[in-house]
């Protein structure tokens, strides 16, 4: 059994006057000690889909349809209490986006962690500094500094701080959203590592939620791919990069730069993403994309192919439609 | 570098910053500051692209300062076409100089007017600058061209806030090509950018190049993107220059182990590539420290004695070209 499934979730941000349909049908699955990649472009509703596992999406927030559940349990119908008291911190922990900025600016670093450890996990005040050690070992920082302010630290370690209290109450799962943006590549790779080897000690299942697909190269086992709201495509990290079946994936790949490749011209996808108050009915990237045909203006259907799935109706042509992709022709736009 | 003309040179520039004292430090008369650039040294030819790669608080934003003359270095001459710009004066000769050089700014949301329609905001520098009021019209609609917007009477009487991220970095390019300038600056122009955007910008930012055959500077901390727009780049490690040469070769083959663990540390979208351990280590120091030799030394995987004592200059070691400061290479 998968350690966290979601199922058709659907999440809408209702404001006054008009609706945003934020998450539109996400299915996933994550195995223990997996480490999934969310990728997607800004606005594309891989922060709502991870917030929404959590619980801590902004009040005009309404899933709409779905369940999300945890070993088998359904989360969406525990009550919120019980969330609190019995999967936030314990089960599933959440490492925000520029978590650096979420240390309170005004108290020690040791204070904010005995906050969790005290009021969530019930530990003493003395066992809690002792486990606030045991975490700064395990993320790689000196426990002298346990007594510094946040602006004591640099970026790469305050983000340490930020995975050292995720793991506080030993989670099984930890959601981290766009936990290497801000940092130097060096601090970037020396925090992926980090995440690779807690996830090999602590078998921990990790989500991550990213716009970059050379950090999801670089780490995660399996990859989902998000566009307007939905899971274009999902599949082993292999086959979304070498045998992408959704254009958009291709085209995400086109648009890459490659340090390593001779040839690399990058070829944007041109338009932008659709409103999400008003998503063109049938497939969402139709505007954009250089293969649509008639058929798109219908809704296309999930396709299931051993571990791989892909919502588009060329799916089965994606052999023959890869070649033309890398092609710049393909991608301009003739007005 | 090349046998073409020369058209930036900086020679031993340093900039250093106050920084603010403790009690201890104003008793005992310390003094503590920012190296943010140290005795940089470096020409530019005309038409060269050259991207400067480092991590942040290495000194890349306040070296575009100083070529835009927006701070004065504390040590050494800047030269700009053999007039050294840090000496200029009178209001004629920097309006001169200004009219030759513009910037590209990070962040297209901060550094547009929202007040101001496109138009207003491409015409700001063809005024401020006194250009001849006939040709406006044709210049906008030039620049508009190069920049690929298409429709341009319906971008000009738009507002900032109406369009997307893309759209108004080219708003940014646009305005900053607008006077045909000699020499551009960019700081960082995509990273605020998605991807998929990100290509459009930068192809219209390599097509510019080459129909204006202007001389570049690209800052940024990618070098994956300094690789796509740049032959040349130059890799800064707390305020000093650590190697210097050829895009291809600094990629390919990099010399001082600063840069070998850079180019380590840039993913790239394969599922083959390596895990190795970064042969680096340590955090970037506290940038007050004051150094006797190499910078790099407390981090360096191969530093000897020699390393802590002796600070290595930026010598051309196997080609001409490729310049690096290292003991050991």
């Amino acid at each position: 059994m998968s350690i966290l499934e979601i199922e058709n979730l659907s999440v809408h941000y209702v404001g006054k006057t008009s609706t945003v349909k934020a998450v539109e049908n996400a299915s996933l699955k994550l195995e223990e000690g997996e480490l999934l990649g969310i990728v997607g472009e800004s606005g594309c509703g891989k922060t709502t889909l991870a917030r929404s596992i959590m619980g801590v999406n902004p009040q005009a927030a309404e899933i709409n349809s779905g369940q999300i559940y945890f070993e088998g349990k359904p989360l969406l119908k525990t009550s919120k209490k019980d969330f609190i008291e019995d999967y936030k911190w314990k089960k599933i922990s959440f490492i925000p986006q520029s978590a650096m900025n979420s240390l309170d600016p005004v108290y020690r670093i040791n204070d904010q962690m005995r906050e969790i450890l005290i009021i969530r996990g019930r530990l003493s005040k003395k066992d809690a500094d002792l486990r606030s050690e045991e975490l700064f070992n395990l993320v790689g920082i000196d426990t002298k500094r346990l007594r510094d302010f946040p602006h004591q630290f640099s970026g790469g370690m305050k983000q340490r701080v930020a995975i050292a209290m995720a793991l506080a109450l030993n989670p099984k799962i930890i959601i981290a959203d766009e936990p290497v943006t801000a940092l130097d590549v060096i601090v970037q790779r020396q925090i992926l590592d980090l995440f690779n080897e807690l996830r090999e000690k602590l078998n921990l299942s990790i989500i991550l939620v990213t716009h970059d697909v050379s950090v999801v190269a670089y780490i995660c086992q399996k990859v989902a791919v998000m566009y307007a709201g939905e899971i274009v495509e999902m599949g082993s990290v292999a086959s979304i990069l070498e045998e992408p079946q959704h254009p958009y994936t291709m085209g995400l790949n086109n648009a890459f730069p490659d340090l390593q490749s001779k040839d690399n011209f990058l070829v944007p996808i041109e338009g932008s993403p659709p409103n999400l108050v008003y998503p063109p009915s049938g497939c969402r990237f139709k505007e954009r994309c250089p293969f649509s045909i008639k058929k798109c203006d219908e809704k296309p259907i999930r396709s299931f192919d051993n571990e791989k799935e892909v919502i588009c109706w060329r799916a089965d042509e994606s052999k023959e439609l890869q070649i033309e992709s890398r092609k710049v022709l393909t991608w301009v736009v003739n007005e | 570098m090349n046998s073409s003309k020369v058209v930036l040179e900086f020679k031993n520039v340093s900039k250093f910053y106050d920084v603010s004292r403790s009690l201890k430090e104003i008793l005992s008369g310390n003094k503590p500051q920012v190296k943010a650039v140290e005795n940089v040294s470096f020409q530019i030819s005309q038409g060269e692209s050259v991207g400067i790669l480092g991590e942040s608080g290495c000194g890349k934003t306040t070296l575009a300062k100083l070529i835009l003359n927006l701070l004065k270095p504390n040590k050494g001459e800047i030269f700009f076409e053999d007039v050294q710009i840090n000496k200029l004066s009178d209001r004629k000769n920097i309006v001169a100089y200004k009219r030759k050089l513009q910037f590209i700014f990070q962040n297209p949301y901060d550094s547009l007017n929202p007040r101001f329609t496109i138009k207003e905001i491409l015409l700001e520098p063809l005024k401020a600058l006194g250009f001849a009021k006939i040709n406006y019209d044709e210049m906008i609609s030039n620049v508009m061209q190069l920049v690929k917007l298409k429709n341009q009477e319906e971008y000009l009487h738009k507002y900032p806030h109406e369009l997307s991220g893309g759209q108004l970095q080219r708003i940014v390019l646009a305005r900053a090509l607008i006077i045909n300038p000699k020499f551009v600056v960019a700081d960082e122009p995509v990273s605020m950018l998605d991807v998929s955007v990100r290509a459009g910008i930068l192809n219209a930012f390599n097509e510019a190049k080459s129909k204006m055959n202007f001389t570049a500077i690209y800052i940024s901390h990618d070098l994956a993107l300094v690789k796509y727009v740049c032959e040349r780049t130059i890799v800064m490690y707390l305020g000093s220059i650590v190697e210097d040469g050829p895009t291809d070769e600094v990629v390919k083959n990099p010399l001082h182990p600063y840069t070998k663990a850079l180019v380590m540390a840039v993913p790239v979208p394969h599922v083959n590539q390596s895990h190795e351990p970064l042969p680096i280590k340590g955090n970037i120091p506290d940038a007050t420290k004051i150094y006797k030799g190499c910078k790099f030394a407390d981090r360096c995987p191969k530093a000897k004695e020699i390393c802590f004592n002796d600070n290595p200059k930026l010598e051309a070691k196997s080609q001409m070209n490729h310049r690096i400061a290292c003991h050991f290479v």
